[in-house]
C-alpha cells in the first residue's frame, strides 16, 4: 500500500531514476546502482530557475530536508539563484546536485522498512557533514553589527532603537553595506517568527535576549543612571550576539523573514511579542501544556544516540549554570574590589598629605596614585569577566534551552506518529467488525478511514524520521560551534587576564623606585 | 632580614622579620631577647611559650621559657599604663585579643556542607580554610611577639620588674580577666579620660614642638584608623575574588571531565590554570593584608599611644599650673605655703620630666614609623610585582599551550 510519493524534486535528467521503489532489496539495488550512475560535479550554476517553482506546489515537508541538505552543500549555489517565491517560506533554494541525490531516497525510503533504526544513512550524515564542511569553509560572509542605541520617545511610550548594519558580498541581499533601526520587540518579533517556521522541524533557532521590565522602565523613566547605560549596553551587545549566532545558521540564513528584518526600512510593528497581549497569554498557555505533555509522553527510543544526547546536554546544562554562577560572583567582588581599592586611594592620599614626614607623604600619595589605576584596571577586568565570559555561558544556558525543546519536539512529533497508528489500528478493528455485521456502505467508509489514516501513518512516519535527521544535523553544528566559540572566548578572556598582569607589572615598577626613595 | 620574598611555606619566618622589625629598633642586644618560640591553639585559647636569653644579673637563668596566655599579655600592658613613672614614654600597644571565630566559623559551615559538594571541592575548601586558619595564627603570635620585643628594646621598660615577672615566673600568673564590675569601672575611667582629654586639649600649649605634634597626631590618627579600614576592606574583597576563581577551577573541571568533544582538554587546562592562578591571587591578599593592612593597624594602635602621651603630659601640665595658682593663692593668704611650694615642685619636676622623655619618644617614634612604612611599602610593591609576573608567565603559558592546540 505504497502511497504516491511525489519524487524528489531533482534535475530534468534525474527524474527516472525514481521510480516508486517497492521492497527493501530493490530499494537497495536501485539505489546502488543510482550511486554509480552519477555524475560527479554539481553544477549548480546551471540549473534551470524553473527547478524552483515545481517545488513551490504543496511542499511536503519531507522534502524540506531534501532542499535543506542540498542548500547547505551549495550555499554558494544560493547565491546565485534569487529566491522569489514568497510561497516557498519554509522550504528554500535548492539545487540538486546529482552527487548527493542517490542518497536521500535512501533516506527517505528507510522508514518504509520495518526497522524504525535509522543507522543506515548515519553513514551518509557523516559523509554530506564533510562535504559541507568543505562547503562551508568561508561562505558566510555576513557580519552584523548593532550599534547607537537611542531613546525614541517620552515616558512609558518610550523605546531604544538600536542600529543594525549589515556587511555582506552575499548576493541575496541588494547591497554590499546597509543599515536600519529596529527596536527590541522587532527582535523579538524575528524570532518567533522563526521559531514558529523551524523549532518544531528540528531546528535549533537561537534564542532572543530576555525581556527585563525593570531594566526597561528605568530606561523609559529617563534615568540616566551609570545602571540604565549599563543595562543598554548589555543589551545591545546581546543583540548584536543573537543576530551573529541567527545569521551563522545557513538555514535561517535564507529566510525571507529575516532578510526583510536586515534590509527593509519599515517593519511592521511586533505587537505579539508583549506579554500581556493575546498573543503573549496565547504563548503562556501552551507552554504550561507543553510542560503536562512532556511528564506523559513515554517515548520508545529506538535509538540510542538521542538519549545519549539527551543525557549530555541535561549534564552540559547543569555544568554551564554552575560555572555561571561562579562567574557571576567573581563580576560582583571584583566591582566590589574595584570600588574598595578606590576607597583607599582617597584614604591614602589623605594620608599622605598629614604625614609630616616629607618623603614618606610624598610616597604615600604616590601609592594613592597607584592603588587609583588599579582601581580602573579592576574596573576593566570586571568588564571583561562579563561581557567576554559570563554572557557567553549565559548565552549558551539558553541555547541549550532551546536545544532541549527541539528534543521535546521530536517527541512530540513521535507521539503524533503513534497516535496515528493506534487510530489506524482502531479503524482497522472496526473495518473487520463491519466486515463480519456485513453493511457494505460501512466498510467503504470504513476502507476510505483506513485509508487515509494510513497515509497519515507514513506521514507521521516521515516527519519523525525527518525530524531525527534533522536534529542529528543540527546538534552536530552545534557542537562544533560551541567548541569554537567556547574556545574563542576563553582565549580572549584569558588575553584580558594577561593585560590586567601586564599593567599591574608597569604600575608597581613605577612605584618601587618612590618607596625606596624615602629617606 | 629582607629577603621576605621567598614563597615558600615559611611564612611565619617572612612576618617575623617582618613584623618584628617594623617597629623594633634593631639590636639585636645581648642583654635581653625574647620571642615567641612556640604557641599552641586549644579549643578557645592560645597558649604562647616565652622564650627569653638573658645576661642580665637579675635573671636566675641565662635561657629560660614560660607559658603565657593573651590575658596575661594585657596585664603586662596595663601595668605599664597605671604606672606613673612611665608617664612620659609611648607604652608600646597590646596585641589585639587572637580572633578564630570567624575561621572557626567557616570550618564548621564547611563541616555541614560537605554533603553538597564534590569530593575534591570539599578537599580544597578545607584547605583553604585550614590555611586561612594558620595564616590568622601565625599572625596573633607575631603581634604578641612584636609588643615583647619593643617592651625588651626601650632603655627604661625593659628594667621593670613586672615585665621580669611575666618572663620569669614559670607558673600561672593568676591574673582573671577584668569581672563585670571591673569592666564597669574602666568604661568610666574611658569616659572621663576621653571627656578630660578634650578640656586639657583645650589649653594651648607654649612649647611649639608639642603643638605641632599634638595637631600632627590628632589628624594623623584618625586618617590611619580610616586608611587602615579601608585597606581591610580593599584586601577582603581581594580574597573574595581569589575564592571564586577556586570555584571557576573546579566548576571547568567538571565540565572538562564531563564533556565528549575535544574542548574537554581545553576546559581541563583552563581549569588547571584557575587553580594555579588563584594560589597567586590568595598569596597577593596575603601580602598585602600584612604589609599594609596590617601595618596601618599597627600605626593606629601606636598613635593612640602616643596620644595618651600627649594626653599625659598635658594633664601634667595643667596641674602644674594648678600647683602655681594654689602657691600663688596660699602665698597670698600666706597659709600652707611650704605645702603648696613643695606640692608645686612636684608638679614641676612631673611635668618636666615628662616633656623631656615625651620629646625623645615622640622623635623615636616618628623614625620608627617612617621606616617601618618604608620597608612595608618597598616589600609590599616588591611581592606584588613578583606575583603579577608569576600570574603573568603562568597566563602566558598556558595561552601559548592552547592557541597551539587549535
Amino acid at each position: 500500500m505504497a502511497a504516491e510519493r511525489e519524487p524528489p524534486p531533482l534535475g530534468d535528467g534525474k527524474q527516472a531514476d525514481f521510480e516508486e521503489l517497492e521492497d527493501g532489496e530493490d530499494l537497495f539495488t536501485s539505489t546502488v546502482s543510482t550511486l554509480e550512475s552519477s555524475p560527479s560535479s554539481p553544477e549548480p550554476a546551471s540549473l534551470p530557475a524553473e527547478d524552483l517553482s515545481t517545488n513551490s506546489n504543496g511542499p511536503k515537508p519531507a522534502e524540506i530536508v531534501l532542499d535543506d541538505d542540498r542548500e547547505d552543500l551549495f550555499a554558494e549555489a544560493t547565491e546565485e539563484v534569487s529566491l522569489d517565491s514568497p510561497e516557498r517560506e519554509p522550504i528554500l533554494s535548492p539545487e540538486p546536485s546529482p552527487a548527493i541525490t542517490p542518497i536521500t531516497p535512501t533516506t527517505l525510503m528507510a522508514p518504509r522498512i520495518e526497522s524504525k533504526s535509522i543507522s543506515a544513512p548515519v553513514i551518509f550524515d557523516r559523509s554530506r557533514d564533510e562535504i559541507e564542511e568543505e562547503a562551508n569553509g568561508d561562505v558566510f560572509d555576513i557580519e552584523i553589527g548593532v550599534s547607537d542605541p537611542e531613546k525614541v520617545g517620552d515616558g512609558m511610550n518610550a523605546y531604544m532603537a538600536y542600529r543594525v548594519t549589515t556587511k555582506t558580498s552575499l548576493s541575496m541581499f541588494n547591497k554590499n553595506e546597509f543599515s536600519v533601526k529596529r527596536r527590541f520587540s522587532d527582535f523579538l518579533g524575528l524570532h518567533s517568527k522563526l521559531a514558529t517556521k523551524y523549532l518544531h522541524i528540528g531546528y535549533i533557532v537561537p534564542p532572543a535576549p530576555e525581556k527585563s521590565i525593570v531594566g526597561m522602565t528605568k530606561v523609559k523613566v529617563g534615568k540616566e543612571d551609570s545602571s540604565s547605560t549599563e543595562f543598554v549596553e548589555k543589551r545591545r551587545a546581546a543583540l548584536e550576539r543573537y543576530l551573529q549566532r541567527t545569521v551563522k545558521h545557513p538555514t535561517l540564513l535564507q529566510d525571507p523573514d529575516l532578510r526583510q528584518f536586515l534590509e527593509s526600512s519599515e517593519l511592521p510593528r511586533a505587537v505579539n511579542t508583549q506579554a500581556l497581549s493575546g498573543a503573549g497569554i496565547l504563548r503562556m498557555v501552551n507552554k504550561a501544556a507543553d510542560a503536562v505533555n512532556k511528564m506523559t509522553i513515554k517515548m520508545n527510543e529506538s535509538d540510542a544516540w538521542f538519549e545519549e544526547k539527551q543525557q549530555q546536554f541535561e549534564n552540559l546544562d547543569q555544568q554551564l549554570r554552575k560555572l555561571h554562577a561562579s562567574v557571576e560572583a567573581l563580576v560582583c567582588h571584583r566591582k566590589e574590589l574595584s570600588a574598595n581599592t578606590a576607597a583607599f586611594a582617597k584614604s591614602a592620599a589623605m594620608l599622605g598629605n598629614s604625614e609630616d614626614h616629607t618623603a614618606l607623604s610624598r610616597a604615600l600619595s604616590q601609592l594613592a596614585e597607584v592603588e587609583e589605576k588599579i582601581d580602573q584596571l579592576h574596573q576593566e577586568q570586571a568588564f571583561a569577566d562579563f561581557y567576554v565570559f559570563s554572557e557567553l555561558l549565559s548565552d549558551y544556558i539558553r541555547l541549550i534551552a532551546a536545544v532541549k525543546g527541539v528534543f521535546d519536539h521530536r517527541m512530540k512529533c513521535w507521539q503524533k506518529w503513534d497516535d496515528a497508528q493506534v487510530t489506524l489500528q482502531k479503524k482497522r478493528e472496526a473495518e473487520a467488525k463491519m466486515m463480519l455485521a456485513n453493511k457494505p456502505d460501512k466498510i467503504q467508509q470504513a476502507k476510505n478511514e483506513i485509508r487515509e489514516w494510513e497515509a497519515k501513518v507514513q506521514q507521521g512516519e516521515r516527519d519523525f524520521e525527518q525530524i531525527s535527521k534533522t536534529i542529528r544535523k543540527e546538534v552536530g553544528r552545534f557542537e562544533k560551534e560551541r567548541v569554537k566559540d567556547f574556545k574563542t572566548v576563553i582565549i580572549k578572556y584569558l588575553e584580558s587576564l594577561v593585560q590586567t598582569q601586564q599593567q599591574l607589572i608597569k604600575y608597581w615598577e613605577a612605584f618601587l623606585p618612590e618607596a625606596k626613595a624615602i629617606a | 632580614m629582607m629577603e621576605g620574598l621567598d614563597d615558600g611555606p615559611d611564612f611565619l619566618a617572612e612576618e617575623d622579620r617582618g613584623l618584628r622589625a617594623i617597629n623594633v629598633d634593631l639590636q639585636s642586644d645581648a642583654a635581653l631577647q625574647v620571642d615567641i618560640s612556640d604557641a599552641l591553639s586549644e579549643r578557645d585559647k592560645v597558649k604562647f611559650t616565652v622564650h627569653t636569653k638573658s645576661s642580665l644579673p637579675n635573671f636566675k637563668q641565662n635561657e629560660f621559657s614560660v607559658v603565657r596566655q593573651h590575658e596575661e599579655f594585657i596585664w603586662l600592658h596595663d601595668s605599664f599604663v597605671e604606672n606613673e613613672d612611665y608617664a612620659g614614654y609611648i607604652i608600646p600597644p597590646a596585641p589585639p585579643r587572637p580572633d578564630f571565630d570567624a575561621s572557626r566559623e567557616k570550618l564548621q559551615k564547611l563541616g555541614e556542607g560537605e554533603g553538597s559538594m564534590t569530593k575534591e571541592e570539599f578537599t580544597k575548601m578545607k584547605q583553604e580554610l585550614e590555611a586561612e586558619y594558620l595564616a590568622i595564627f601565625k599572625k596573633t603570635v607575631a603581634m604578641h611577639e612584636v609588643f615583647l620585643c619593643r617592651v625588651a628594646a626601650h632603655p627604661i621598660l625593659r628594667k621593670d620588674l613586672n615585665f621580669h615577672v611575666f618572663l620569669e615566673y614559670n607558673q600561672d600568673l593568676s591574673v582573671r580577666g577584668k569581672n563585670k564590675k571591673e569592666k564597669l569601672e574602666d568604661f568610666f575611667k574611658n569616659m572621663v579620660k576621653s571627656a578630660d582629654g578634650v578640656i586639657v586639649s583645650g589649653v594651648k600649649d607654649v612649647d611649639d614642638f608639642f603643638e605641632h605634634e599634638r595637631t600632627f597626631l590628632l589628624e594623623y590618627h584618625n586618617r590611619v584608623k580610616d586608611a587602615s579600614a579601608k585597606s581591610d576592606r580593599m584586601t577582603r574583597s581581594h580574597k573574595s575574588a581569589a575564592d571564586d576563581y577556586n570555584r571557576i577551577g573546579s566548576s571547568l573541571y567538571a565540565l572538562g571531565t564531563q564533556d565528549s568533544t575535544e574542548i574537554c582538554k581545553f576546559y581541563l587546562k583552563v581549569s588547571e590554570l584557575f587553580d594555579k592562578t588563584r594560589k597567586i591571587e590568595a598569596r597577593v591578599s596575603a601580602d598585602e593584608d600584612l604589609k599594609l593592612s596590617d601595618l596601618l593597624k599597627y600605626y593606629l594602635r601606636e598613635s593612640q599611644a602616643a596620644k595618651d602621651l600627649l594626653y599625659r603630659r598635658s594633664r601634667s601640665l595643667v596641674d602644674y599650673e594648678n600647683a602655681n595658682k594654689a602657691l600663688d593663692k596660699a602665698r597670698a593668704k600666706n597659709k600652707d605655703v611650704l605645702q603648696a611650694e613643695t606640692s608645686q615642685q612636684v608638679c614641676c619636676q612631673k611635668f618636666e620630666k615628662i616633656s623631656e622623655s615625651a620629646k625623645q619618644e615622640l622623635i623615636d617614634f616618628k623614625t620608627r614609623r617612617v621606616a617601618a612604612f618604608r620597608k612595608n611599602l618597598v616589600e609590599l610593591a616588591e611581592l606584588e610585582l613578583k606575583h603579577a609576573k608569576g600570574n603573568l608567565q603562568l597566563l602566558q603559558s598556558c595561552l601559548a599551550v592552547l592557541n597551539g592546540d587549535i
